[in-house]
C-alpha cells in the first residue's frame, strides 16, 4: 500500500444542508412529555372556562388567601378589577404549582436531553460528525427553550380561546401578558437548571430525574417559604419568588420587575456552567 | 514513512478514567496507521481499544500524549476531523421511533454532506429503509450502523467491532465492501475480535493488551511468526526425541492415527532433510492458525514484552 492509493479526490461526497438538526432530533425526544404538558393545559384552561359559573359562587379572595391559595403562590388581595376567569386562570395555572407541572416537565427534558443520547450511544455518533461540543449543547438549550415556548403560547391560546368560547370570560390582556413574561423567567431558569444537570450526568433518566428534583425543592422552598415568617428566607432560593406570574394577574400590579432578571439570569449562569462543565467532560456512560 | 501518507498518528497516548481507583486504560502506545490501509485493532476485552477509538474522536481526552489525523490535531482541529471521518460505534442504541431511513437522513444531515454511498451500500446490505429501528434484529440494526458510517464516503472509517451481530453472509458482504473502498483510497482503522476478518482484510494490526501495545504487525510478518505445521507419518520407528531435536521444531505431537505433528518456526529445509533419513509414509505442511499467534498476544502470561510501533519500511 502506498500514500498515492489514497487520494482523496476519489471521495464523491457532496455537501448538504446541515440546519439545526440537533434541535430538531431533542425536540422529537421530548415530544411525548411536551405533548403530554400541552395537553393538561388545555384541559385546565377550558375546566376553568367551563365552570366559571360555579366559580362566580364561590368566595375567591377567601381562597385566595387561604391556607391552599397560599401555599400554591396565589396568595395575594385580589385586584378591584381583576375578571373572574383571570383570577381563577391564574390561581390553577399560573401559581408556583405551574412551576412544579409544567417547569417539572421542562426540567426532566431539560435534563435528560444530553444525557440520554450519552447512555445511548448516539452522542457519540453526533459528535462523531462535524458537530462541536459546543454547537450541540447550545442547540439542545435552544430545544428546550422552544419547548418552553410551546408550554407558554399554548397557555396563551388557551387563554384566548376561553375567551372567545365561553360567556363572561374576559382578561385583562397586558397583565395576563407581564405575567406570562413571568411565567417565561422562571421556565428559563428551569431549563437552565435542567441543562447543567444534563451536562453533568450520563444517563437519561438519572438527569432528568435530578433536575425535577431541583424543581421539587424549588417548589418546597416556595410553599414552606410563604407558610410563615421564620421561613420566609426560604422563598429567596427558587425562581418564583422573582416572578411571581400569578400575583401579577390577580392583583393587577408588577412591582419590582427587576426582579426577573433573577431567574433570567439564574438560568444565564446555569446554562453557561453546564456549557463549560460539557465542553471539558469526557464523553462515559 | 513519509508524514503525508499517514492518516493516524497516535504518539504515547495515555488515558486514566480518573476516581476513588483510577483506571489506566490506555498506557503509553504509539502507532501510525497509513492512508489507504485497512488496519485492524486487536485485544481482549478491556484491553483499551474503545478507549483508543474514542481519544481519536475527541469524544475522551487523553490524559497525555497527542493524537493525529490527517496531520490535524485531534483536540483542536476535530471538526475538520470529523468531516473527513465515518465513525461506527461499538455499542448504541438506536432510536427506535426513527425508520432506517430518517436515522440515515439525520446523521447525513449532521455530517453536513449527502449520503452518495447509500445507493451502493443498500445493494449490499439490504435493509428495510422504511420500517422503524425499533423492529430490526441486532444484524439489521448493525448493517444500518454500517451504513451510516460509510454513506459520506468518509476518507477515514473507524469502525469499532464493525461485523458484531452479522450473519457470514452479511461479514462476508462487509469485507468485500471493505476491500473495494481500501481500494479506492478509503483509510479504515478497525477494532475486531473476529480473527478471520481481520486476517483477510486487514493489512496491518495492532495488538493491545492491558493497555499496552504488544505488537504492530503486517498480516504476513503474523503469518510468518505463526510458522507451519508439519504432519508426518513414518512407516520405520521414530521417538519424539529424534524428533525434537530437529533445527526450528517448537512443538512435537503424537496423534491417536500414529501421524506426527512438528510445529516449526523458521525455514522447513532442516526438517525436510532430517524427515529424509527415515521411510516416510506420508508428509503434510500446512500454516499454522494465526488464531494462535493473536491468543498469545491476548493472554497475559505472554513471554513478549509490549513494544511501540515497529512500522515496516
Amino acid at each position: 500500500m502506498s500514500a498515492e492509493a489514497a487520494a482523496p479526490a476519489l471521495r464523491v461526497a457532496r455537501p448538504r444542508a446541515r440546519r439545526f438538526t440537533v434541535l430538531a432530533a431533542t425536540l422529537y425526544e421530548s415530544r411525548t412529555l411536551l405533548g403530554a404538558a400541552c395537553g393538561y393545559i388545555v384541559i385546565i384552561g377550558l375546566l376553568v372556562g367551563l365552570l366559571l359559573p360555579a366559580f362566580k359562587t364561590l368566595n375567591l379572595q377567601i381562597y385566595l388567601t387561604g391556607t391552599l391559595g397560599s401555599l400554591l403562590g396565589g396568595g395575594a388581595t385580589l385586584g378591584p378589577n381583576t375578571p373572574l376567569f383571570a383570577a381563577y386562570l391564574a390561581l390553577e395555572l399560573y401559581t408556583s404549582f405551574f412551576m412544579l407541572l409544567f417547569g417539572g416537565v421542562l426540567a426532566y427534558a431539560a435534563g435528560a436531553s444530553i444525557s440520554r443520547n450519552i447512555e445511548d450511544g448516539t452522542l457519540d455518533l453526533t459528535l462523531a460528525r462535524p458537530v462541536g461540543r459546543v454547537r450541540l449543547y447550545l442547540e439542545k438549550w435552544a430545544a428546550m427553550l422552544v419547548g418552553g415556548a410551546l408550554i407558554l403560547v399554548v397557555s396563551l391560546l388557551t387563554a384566548y380561546a376561553g375567551t372567545l368560547f365561553f360567556p363572561n370570560a374576559t382578561l385583562h390582556w397586558t397583565w395576563f401578558l407581564l405575567g406570562n413574561l413571568d411565567v417565561a423567567a422562571m421556565l428559563f431558569a428551569v431549563v437552565g437548571m435542567g441543562m447543567l444537570v444534563s451536562a453533568v450526568t450520563s444517563a437519561g433518566r438519572a438527569g432528568g430525574g435530578a433536575a425535577v428534583m431541583v424543581v421539587v425543592f424549588w417548589y418546597f422552598c416556595q410553599t414552606f417559604g410563604s407558610a410563615g415568617d421564620r421561613l420566609a428566607f426560604l422563598q429567596y432560593l427558587g425562581p418564583y419568588y422573582y416572578a411571581p406570574s400569578s400575583h401579577v394577574i390577580t392583583t393587577e400590579q408588577w412591582t419590582d420587575p427587576w426582579k426577573l432578571l433573577v431567574p433570567v439570569a439564574a438560568g444565564l449562569v446555569f446554562g453557561l456552567a453546564g456549557l463549560v462543565y460539557f465542553r471539558r467532560r469526557d464523553i462515559t456512560a | 514513512m513519509d508524514g503525508a501518507g499517514v492518516a493516524i498518528d497516535v504518539a504515547h497516548l495515555v488515558k486514566t478514567y480518573p476516581g476513588k481507583q483510577p483506571v489506566r486504560a490506555v498506557r503509553d502506545i504509539s502507532f501510525q496507521v497509513e492512508r489507504g490501509e485497512i488496519f485492524g485493532f486487536l485485544g481482549p476485552n478491556g484491553a483499551g481499544k474503545t478507549t483508543t477509538i474514542r481519544c481519536l474522536l475527541d469524544v475522551l481526552r487523553p490524559t497525555g500524549g497527542s493524537l493525529s489525523v490527517f496531520g490535524l490535531d485531534a483536540r483542536r482541529d476535530a471538526l475538520a476531523i470529523h468531516s473527513r471521518v465515518g465513525y461506527l460505534p461499538g455499542d448504541v442504541r438506536l432510536p427506535g421511533e426513527l425508520t432506517a431511513k430518517q436515522f440515515l437522513a439525520r446523521y447525513s444531515r449532521l455530517a453536513g454532506l449527502e449520503p452518495v454511498l447509500l445507493p451502493q451500500l443498500r445493494e449490499r446490505f439490504e435493509i428495510p429503509m422504511d420500517r422503524k429501528l425499533k423492529s430490526f434484529s441486532k444484524g439489521m440494526r448493525q448493517m444500518t450502523l454500517i451504513m451510516q458510517a460509510f454513506m459520506c464516503d468518509p476518507e477515514l472509517a473507524v469502525l469499532d467491532e464493525p461485523t458484531s451481530g452479522l450473519d457470514p453472509l452479511g461479514q462476508r458482504a462487509f469485507n468485500q465492501f471493505l476491500l473495494e473502498q481500501a481500494g479506492r483510497g478509503m483509510t479504515v482503522f478497525m477494532s475486531s475480535h473476529i480473527l478471520s476478518e481481520v486476517e483477510h482484510t486487514c493489512h496491518r494490526v495492532a495488538v493491545i493488551r492491558e493497555g499496552r501495545l504488544a505488537a504492530v504487525e503486517t498480516i504476513e510478518a503474523l503469518r510468518e511468526r505463526s510458522g507451519q505445521v508439519v504432519i508426518v507419518e513414518f512407516e520405520d520407528p521414530v521417538t519424539e526425541a529424534e524428533l525434537r531435536a530437529i533445527a526450528g521444531v517448537q512443538d512435537v505431537e503424537r496423534q491417536a492415527n500414529g501421524s506426527w505433528h512438528l510445529k516449526l518456526a523458521g525455514s522447513i529445509d532442516p526438517v525436510i532433510k532430517a524427515l529424509a533419513r527415515h521411510t516416510v509414509a506420508r508428509l503434510e505442511v500446512e500454516e499454522a492458525p494465526l488464531e494462535e499467534v493473536f491468543l498469545k498476544f491476548y493472554s497475559a502470561g505472554a513471554s513478549e514484552p509490549a513494544v511501540e510501533e515497529v512500522v515496516p519500511a
